[in-house]
């Protein structure tokens, strides 16, 4: 498989307090890489670094063999980087056809009219179509993070960033969540996938990285992953000396 | 027909009546001068003036989430450029109202590289700070006439029908770009980055451009409305030209009252401000007790109405006259749930 993501080296901070310290993994063409850790693992700080939102003071990020280390976030979208938030962020005054349109329009960069057609595919295959005209302030939390994968998915991404796509939902309400990303896994984008709850993803992931205090810990097979006495320790605080 | 798509007019009753609205106005506004008293034409001459300012403000707080408190910064620049170019080179007020707006508009370009890293009230005082730097630069020209500022000598031999035409040709010409500028792909990446500018970015919406295209909008019409205003009333005193109270919270107030984030919301407000501040002002044993009513009225209507008459009309009926709304209805053929 070809190599899409590479994170090397990469150190970051929010001002004077560091986050990431010699971070490097890769991320390879259509896999699903299931990112877990602690609380404070800096799982979605990795993800700022990577959308561009957040410039490595040390390290580069290699996006298709390209450097985008200082990529604008937007320029990066265009280049095939979607992302999702965790804590969902609609465009609250905008319908949710209003919402897929701009990351439709301006994540491909075609007019407006050129992205209508895919917006409402988009809506389609998210379970959203019957909400189009409906301004997003008003959707409940499991359609908020239905139009954060809808935009996600709108930008046409190569690569895309899902942040806990699962938080905070109920267990029936995880299961359609759940069907929608095993839907995005059969279109052949390559997926980087944030969980905090690591039940929901380790059945449905490739490859699995678990962070711990900003750095990688452990990296392989889902299996062997959970399975590591490391993975235990930083979730469990296992003692030392046992 | 492709400006009818723009203005959503399409092929119905509703639509119908509508555009005969519209049309119906404009040739009321065209032809006022011919029918109207002198009082009226000069009412219409300064509601020209204050919608557009509003309009212009509403486009950066209201579409862009860029709160200014500096417009009057571009009213000044504006107008002493009308002034200089008109007075000391015999440029025809047409043209030097355009120049007057170019060089607002080159202010504004500089103003966007360094304040626009800010965001919200830090923000919004820069620009008041800028506005208030700037007459006190200007006052040490001779060339700007010092503190006593400087005559618009050709507008003094002009009639008050042709000093409405220039108010009110700029209000229409200024409606009309404000629609299609938010109808257009980058009105639709300014109301996300409004709403969300982080969610914006990542979805592709390039954050700078965008904000320095609307600041450039902004600073050009702005610049041109002092021009106008400062042609209807010949004098240009500099700490009038350049005050936040007599510009920007007259703007607010006028947005405020009227429906932030709608189209015809700084219309509807600029009307009542016209007619308040001139009552007010025959009331001559209040002194400067008016700002303080107009305050009154604004913060009442901010706790009875927070989205303005016009906002509140649209949340009510839902209806919007002039909308810059994206229907998905619009491009579909089946039959959607009415449930909203």
């Amino acid at each position: 498989m070809e190599k899409i993501l590479s994170v090397d080296n990469v150190y970051a901070a929010y001002g004077k307090f560091k986050v990431l310290h010699s971070l490097s993994f890769d991320a390879y063409e259509g896999e699903v890489l299931g990112i877990i850790g602690p609380n404070g693992a800096g799982k979605t700080t990795l993800m700022n670094a990577i959308c561009g939102l957040l410039i490595p003071y040390e390290g580069k990020v290699i996006f298709n063999g390209r450097d985008i280390t200082k990529m604008k976030p937007d320029e990066r979208c265009r280049l095939g980087i979607g992302r999702t938030y965790q804590v969902p962020k609609p465009f609250d005054r905008l319908t949710v056809f209003e919402n897929v349109l701009v990351a439709s329009a301006y994540g491909t960069g075609r007019s407006e009219a050129e992205a209508v057609e895919d917006t409402i595919e988009v809506l389609k295959q998210t379970g959203l179509y019957a909400k189009g005209d409906v301004e997003s302030h008003n959707l409940a939390l499991l359609d908020r993070k239905r139009l954060e994968i809808a935009r996600g998915l709108a930008t046409k991404p190569t690569l895309l960033l899902l942040d806990e796509v699962a938080a905070g939902l109920t267990d029936a309400e995880v299961h359609e969540v759940m069907d929608l990303v095993e839907y995005l896994k059969g279109t052949g984008i390559t997926i980087i996938w944030i969980e905090h709850v690591i039940k929901t993803m380790a059945e449905s992931t490739d490859k699995l990285l678990c962070l711990a205090v900003g750095t990688n810990l452990i990296y392989g097979d889902p299996a062997y992953v959970m399975g590591s006495k490391d993975v235990e320790e930083v979730y469990l605080g296992v003692d030392d000396d046992e | 027909m492709k400006l009818l798509d723009l203005f959503r007019i399409q092929n119905t009753a509703n639509s119908k009546i509508r555009l005969a609205a519209i049309v119906a106005a404009v040739v009321v506004l065209m032809t006022l001068p011919s029918w109207g008293g002198g009082y009226a034409v000069f009412i219409v001459t300064l509601m020209g003036i204050y919608i557009t300012l509003g309009m212009m403000w509403n486009l950066l707080a209201g579409y862009s989430g860029l709160v200014s408190l500096g417009l009057q910064m571009y009213i000044g620049v504006g107008a002493f450029a009308l002034a200089a170019l008109s007075n000391y080179y015999g440029v025809p007020l047409v043209i030097g109202l355009l120049l007057g707006g170019v060089v607002s508009m080159v202010i504004a370009v500089g103003l966007s590289y360094l304040l626009l890293r800010m965001r919200g009230m830090y923000f919004a005082i820069a620009t008041w700070m800028f506005a208030e730097a700037m007459v006190l630069l200007l006052v040490n020209f001779e060339y700007f006439g010092r503190g006593q500022g400087l005559f618009v000598l050709a507008a003094r031999s002009l009639s008050e029908t042709e000093k409405y035409y220039f108010s009110i040709v700029m209000l229409l010409v200024v409606l009309l770009v404000v629609v299609l500028l938010l109808r257009s792909r980058l009105g639709l990446g300014l109301f996300a980055i409004r709403d969300n500018d982080v969610a914006s970015q990542t979805s592709g919406v390039p954050l700078f451009k965008s904000k320095l295209i609307v600041m450039m909008v902004t600073g050009f019409i702005t610049g041109v409305c002092g021009g106008v205003y400062y042609i209807a009333f010949v004098w240009i005193q500099p700490y009038s030209a350049f005050s936040i109270t007599t510009w920007t919270v007259a703007a607010v107030f006028i947005v405020v009252i009227g429906g932030i984030g709608t189209i015809t919301g700084p219309i509807v407000g600029g009307v009542i401000y016209v007619f308040l501040s001139q009552y007010l002002s025959t009331l001559t044993w209040m002194g400067s007790l008016n700002m303080v009513i107009l305050g009154v009225i604004a913060v009442a209507v901010i706790i009875v109405a927070p989205k303005g008459i016009v906002g509140t009309l649209q949340h009510r009926f839902g209806f919007e006259i002039i909308s810059a709304r994206r229907w998905m209805k619009g491009y579909v053929t089946d039959r959607l749930p009415d449930h909203i």
